[in-house]
């Protein structure tokens, strides 16, 4: 097997600035330039407005103190490029992609973006709208409504990982302002914590000397995580709810707890490897059995979430299920839950996920994009980017003691939040 | 090994894509070698779809495609080989897709297990199980996924518009199938349909990646040299859609949230000469901020997205624009402001700046295609799909052969009232 080793290791790394952080990497593809990074000031740095970080985000795209957002567009466009903004909960992300020829005008764009946005009325006004409408969407959505009140149940008010409601979002579209987002910009906006990594047909010394040019007049940010303290509700007993959705055919079921770890607690890599094995892929075992045996669902799994940032994460079973197999998949997901807590897995499950785990790894090779993206997560993470190396010597480190233990510490079955999103209230 | 095995020919180069066809059994082979990564895509790519079903066993294509994963001779559990296990403990993606024109396996893994990859694939051509017992378990699986696709309003008036655009030929029903065939199709129906069509001289081989061409090729005569081409021809869709004489229009209402308006024209099959400017007028109508759409109805807040849908397919497919409803305004006066910029184009034709635009977003994303050897093989399916794998290679060569006539004449011959569906979602009010 080529050790991916080899290929990571070629990460060219400066900092043009102090608080700009640019890696850069050479594939084999030719004359395009994949792009991602990042800078604090997401969703958890709102005060007044839960929806104030988002719209900030929103709106970078549509037009700077220097040129409207049709200018910005018919640059972009004409040659090409793909540019887009989104905000995360701790971070800001943008990412695209470019012809390499394209590469200064970009890094121009991009900084101009993030530097001086216009933040026009009539521009917040239409996507305040056009989110009024996703969120309207959002709330039909059977997964949506499952993952939100089962993280609502789980997690107490100002909890990193209790989610913004779909309802208080949608009243919050009704009090923002430009002004606030104006505000939000000048109050977390700026160098500090800014990463941006390429991937592709890339010049390093290009990339350092344009984005030393472009972003050389921008503030410095005091933005940091402040890490919680706050922790997941433990419950004494397993509660059960459902969310009514009309005319839908299909429910979605999200069942789970907290487990009171990070991903950099040393029982983390354990305690994802069991539910890998359980619920990770096609060939795990709720896969193996309520799908493929039983025939009760297109997709169920098992797997963490909220582990960033020192936040006690949680692990959740999700699936879909026509009505009338709701109730005999129920009882198929906890009897293979029973099995795997009661029992653990094999010696022969770990190494064959093992296998499966190192393999993807190599595998997300095959994209450029893929590539940015495992760069940033890396450094976003704090760590630093040899962890990307040992990765896979981590994977191939977890014992079968580790993992069976893990299982009997972090799960109980007997005191899961279960949540079946759906319409419901008539078939059960 | 530095020579094509005997039992092959080389049938054609395009795009840096070398074609090859096996000389006893007419399977057809593509590769591309790329050495970005130590990664191989492995493809195999039947020419069969939902177009080749009829009533009754709608969904057929897809219901087997599912049916194609439960065991083979070589690679079943009961012989501890199930082909999910045996592709993903070594970390390959893997999965299948069914569409109007054609059914697709793949597979992107470690170079190194390329040879897993091929002979599974080799062994399922004919050799797949296709049991009855497997039937009646994947059949609530498939059932799930039309279940899930039902819970999307977008999916139920898409399903609809087809349904109402098409009345004799069978992209008329989605590829999913309609659920009564879903749950009642027999075990003995899907067998006849892999019969009909899983032969080698019906499928073609994508490899693309970091492997060396000869060696494969000798691997893949080895492993798909042996299957005998079908005994019978592979049988024809002969049916063509009858002109349509009026504009149609239908309506789904059910509980929602947000309007949805669509409306479709016919357009020529994705081997026309005109397939080329509609992607162009699909653009300047709907792609990106400078598109016409995104200024009238994105900016002013009216609609939350709107979208161009015109991919080319091997028959005569729709072009197609959807838009959800963010404001006000009713499904009736969106539609006007729709038809009102295909008026435009119609009467007035685009600008040299919106065409060149277009062709310059075009050009990138060729570029953009040929980064991931998944996204290559991915691309080149489509093309095979529509009856012409070139099409991939030389998509952007004639593109920038498209002028400003061109687009204005492509939209005044299908962009006809009488050519047109258009249908509504809407919600009703919730309980």
């Amino acid at each position: 097997m080529n050790n991916p080793t080899t290929y990571t290791s070629k990460v060219e790394t400066s900092s043009p600035l102090g608080g700009l952080t640019i890696y850069s990497l050479r594939t084999g593809v030719d004359n395009v330039v994949a792009f991602c990074g990042s800078l604090l000031g997401g969703g958890l740095f709102a005060s007044d407005n839960i929806l104030v970080p988002e719209m900030t985000a929103s709106l970078l795209d549509l037009g700077t103190k220097q040129r409207d957002k049709f200018e910005i567009a018919s640059a972009l466009e004409s040659v090409g490029a793909k540019l887009g903004f989104s905000s995360g909960r701790h971070r800001v992300h943008f990412s695209g992609k470019c012809l390499k020829k394209d590469i200064p005008l970009v890094i121009q764009l991009l900084a101009e973006q993030l530097i001086f946005p216009a933040f026009e009325e009539q521009d917040l006004n239409s996507t305040i709208q056009r989110r009024k409408a996703e969120l309207k969407q959002l709330k039909e959505d059977t997964r949506t409504r499952a993952v939100e009140a089962f993280l609502l149940r789980l997690y107490p008010e100002k909890h990193p990982n209790r989610p913004k409601s779909l309802s208080d979002q949608q009243k919050a579209t009704n009090t923002i302002s430009v002004n606030q987002l104006k505000k939000f910009h000048s109050d977390h906006y700026g160098l500090g914590s800014l990463n941006i990594c390429f991937v592709g047909d890339v010049d390093h010394e290009n990339f350092e000397n344009h984005t030393a040019n472009h972003f050389g007049q921008w503030q410095n940010s005091s933005a940091s995580i402040k890490e919680s303290t706050l922790k997941a509700k433990r419950l004494g007993k397993g509660v059960e709810t459902s969310e009514h959705i009309p005319d839908k055919t299909s429910a979605d079921l999200v069942t789970g707890h907290g487990i009171g770890i990070d991903k950099e607690h040393q029982d983390y890599y354990p305690v994802m490897m069991s539910h890998f094995i359980l619920g990770g892929n096609f060939s795990a075992r709720l896969m193996a059995t309520v799908r493929d045996r039983e025939g009760l669902t297109y997709g169920v799994q098992s797997t963490t979430g909220g582990v960033d940032q020192g936040n006690d994460g949680y692990w959740y079973i999700w699936g879909t299920f026509g009505p009338k197999d709701l109730e005999k998949a129920k009882e198929s997901i906890n009897k293979q839950l029973d099995l795997w807590y009661k029992e653990g897995v094999t010696a022969e499950e770990l190494n064959s996920k093992k296998s499966t785990i190192t393999g993807m790894y190599q595998v997300g090779l095959d994209t450029t994009s893929g590539l940015a993206r495992r760069i940033l997560t890396t450094v976003e993470r704090g760590k630093e980017l040899s962890f990307m190396d040992e990765y896979p010597k981590i994977i191939t480190a977890i014992t079968l003691d580790q993992v069976n233990k893990s299982i009997q510490t972090y799960c109980d079955p007997g005191k899961r939040i279960t949540v079946v999103a759906g319409t419901v209230d008539e078939s059960n | 090994m530095t020579d094509i095995p005997n039992n092959f020919i080389q049938i054609k180069e395009s795009g840096g894509i070398v074609e090859y066809r096996h000389k006893t059994n007419g399977l057809t082979i593509l590769l591309l070698e790329n050495r970005s990564a130590p990664v191989v895509t492995f493809m195999v790519t039947y020419r069969v779809g939902s177009r080749n079903e009829a009533i009754g066993h709608t969904g057929a294509t897809h219901l087997l495609e599912h049916l194609m994963f439960k065991g083979s001779e070589q690679f079943n559990k009961e012989g501890g080989t199930a082909i999910w296990n045996v592709l993903q403990d070594v970390g390959a993606m893997i999965n299948a897709t069914t569409w109007f024109d054609r059914t697709n396996y793949f597979e992107l893994l470690p170079k190194e297990h390329l040879v897993r990859a091929v002979k599974i694939e080799a062994d399922r051509m004919r050799g797949a199980f296709i049991r009855d017992e497997d039937r009646q378990s994947e059949m609530t699986v498939v059932r799930n996924e039309f279940e899930r696709g039902e819970n999307d309003s977008w999916e139920a008036l898409d399903k609809n518009i087809w349904a109402t655009a098409y009345q004799a030929h069978p992209y008329h029903h989605s590829t999913i199938g309609w659920r009564s065939d879903i749950e009642n199709v027999p075990t003995d129906r899907l067998k006849e349909f892999y019969d009909t069509f899983y032969w080698p001289n019906n499928a073609t081989v994508s490899v693309i990646g970091d492997f060396e061409k000869y060696a494969t090729l000798a691997l893949l005569d080895e492993q798909f040299g042996a299957i005998e081409k079908s005994p019978h021809e592979i049988p024809a869709m002969y049916t063509e859609e009858p002109l349509q004489e009026g504009p149609r229009r239908v309506v789904v209402r059910r509980a929602g949230e947000v309007p949805i308006v669509g409306i479709a024209h016919k357009m020529p099959a994705g081997t026309s000469d005109d397939i080329y400017a509609i992607q162009l007028m699909g653009r300047i109508l709907g792609q990106g901020k400078m598109s016409r759409f995104y200024r009238r109805f994105i900016d002013t807040g009216v609609a939350a997205d709107v979208s161009v849908w015109s991919h080319p397919l091997h028959d005569n497919g729709l072009f197609i624009t959807y838009l959800f409803i963010a404001g006000k305004e009713t499904c009736e006066e969106v539609e006007k402001g729709i038809l009102e910029e295909y008026n435009t184009i119609l009467q007035k034709g685009v600008s040299n700046e919106e065409l060149e635009r277009a062709k310059s977003q075009i050009s990138a994303e060729t570029a953009f295609t040929r980064d991931g050897t998944y996204s290559v093989a991915s691309n080149l399916n489509e093309a095979i799909a529509l009856g012409d794998w070139t099409f991939y290679t030389t998509f952007l060569e004639k593109i920038q052969n498209v002028t400003k006539e061109d687009i204005q004449n492509t939209a005044q011959t299908y962009l006809m009232e009488d050519q047109s569906t258009t249908g509504f979602f809407i919600p009703n009010a919730n309980d």
